[in-house]
């Protein structure tokens, strides 16, 4: 596991670093036409991080879900621990997103905040999986933690679907890259989209790959340290 | 927005992921690696305690 984790990292590293260079060097810059005068809209490069976290917080949560079911199915403890880390790194990736996205919002549209479906249906999201937190050191008993937080973690991954279909479903002005007319950028910014987006999804499998390991190693020495008394 | 004006948010946005995602995996590296260590030691006492 622990080559794997490594080459992951190595992986991630090597895409992220590609990333912000076709980001600010290959990908064009945008241009509007306001008032008679042309504007390159430089914090449009803030969209090539902001996408890939985004799709890694929503791939987290479902993972997390995923893992939930499993444990309610299989009741192994492993699940539990995969699930756990997967909502963590989830709501991890989810401040990152919110912090990325309300620069933008201020850059652009001059308020950090807005009440379209996206930012409220994603704050909704995160407020929820607050909840999974809460939840999980509410409950002392470990069986009753791990069965509650997994059917928690599969109830609340329900919003997913309705965040990432909210603004292609409700009129909104956030930007809508892709949708059943297919995607709407340029070949060029797309790659410099795409890059990041694998290599945050190659980190994000790392993250997991780590933080999995430090439960069940915990978990091996809680066990150790009852059996020699402390 | 303007390239001038634009730099800081575009600063800001980026450092926040970095930064961020760079405490996480400092922090949870740490805490695997002490793990580690409390585990080889647990597990010679507990070898010692069975003998």
């Amino acid at each position: 596991m622990e080559k794997a984790t490594k080459l992951l990292f190595a992986i991630a590293a090597i895409l992220l670093l590609a990333g912000l260079a076709l980001a600010f060097f290959v990908a064009p810059q945008i241009v509007i036409q306001k008032n008679g005068q042309y504007l390159s809209v430089f914090s449009q490069k803030i969209f090539y991080f902001h996408v890939p976290v985004a799709w890694t917080s929503l791939l987290a949560f479902i993972v997390g879900a995923v893992f939930g079911a499993l444990f309610l199915t299989k009741k192994e403890r492993r699940y539990d621990f995969l699930s756990f880390a997967s909502v963590e790194l989830g709501f991890l990736f989810g401040v990152l997103v919110m912090w990325s996205g309300d620069i933008w919002t201020r850059s652009e549209w001059g308020t950090w905040w807005e009440w379209e479906p996206r930012l409220t249906t994603y704050l909704i999201l995160m407020l929820l999986y607050s909840g999974y937190f809460v939840l999980r050191s509410a409950v002392s008993e470990e069986s009753s933690k791990a069965r509650l937080s997994a059917a928690y973690s599969v109830i609340a991954s329900v919003t997913v679907p309705f965040t990432f279909f909210a603004i292609r479903i409700i009129p909104s002005v956030h930007p809508v890259v892709l949708s059943m007319d297919g995607v709407a950028m340029e070949p060029t910014m797309l790659v410099a989209m795409l890059v990041p987006v694998f290599g945050m999804t190659c980190l994000y499998i790392a993250l997991l790959l780590m933080r999995y390991q430090t439960l069940l190693i915990g978990e091996e020495v809680d066990y150790l340290k009852n059996e020699l008394g402390g | 927005m303007q390239l001038k004006q634009a730099v800081p948010y575009v600063v800001a946005a980026y450092m926040g992921i970095w930064v961020v995602l760079f405490v996480y995996m400092f922090i949870v590296n740490n805490r695997l690696s002490r793990l580690k260590k409390e585990l080889s030691v647990l597990s010679k006492a507990f070898e010692k305690k069975g003998e």
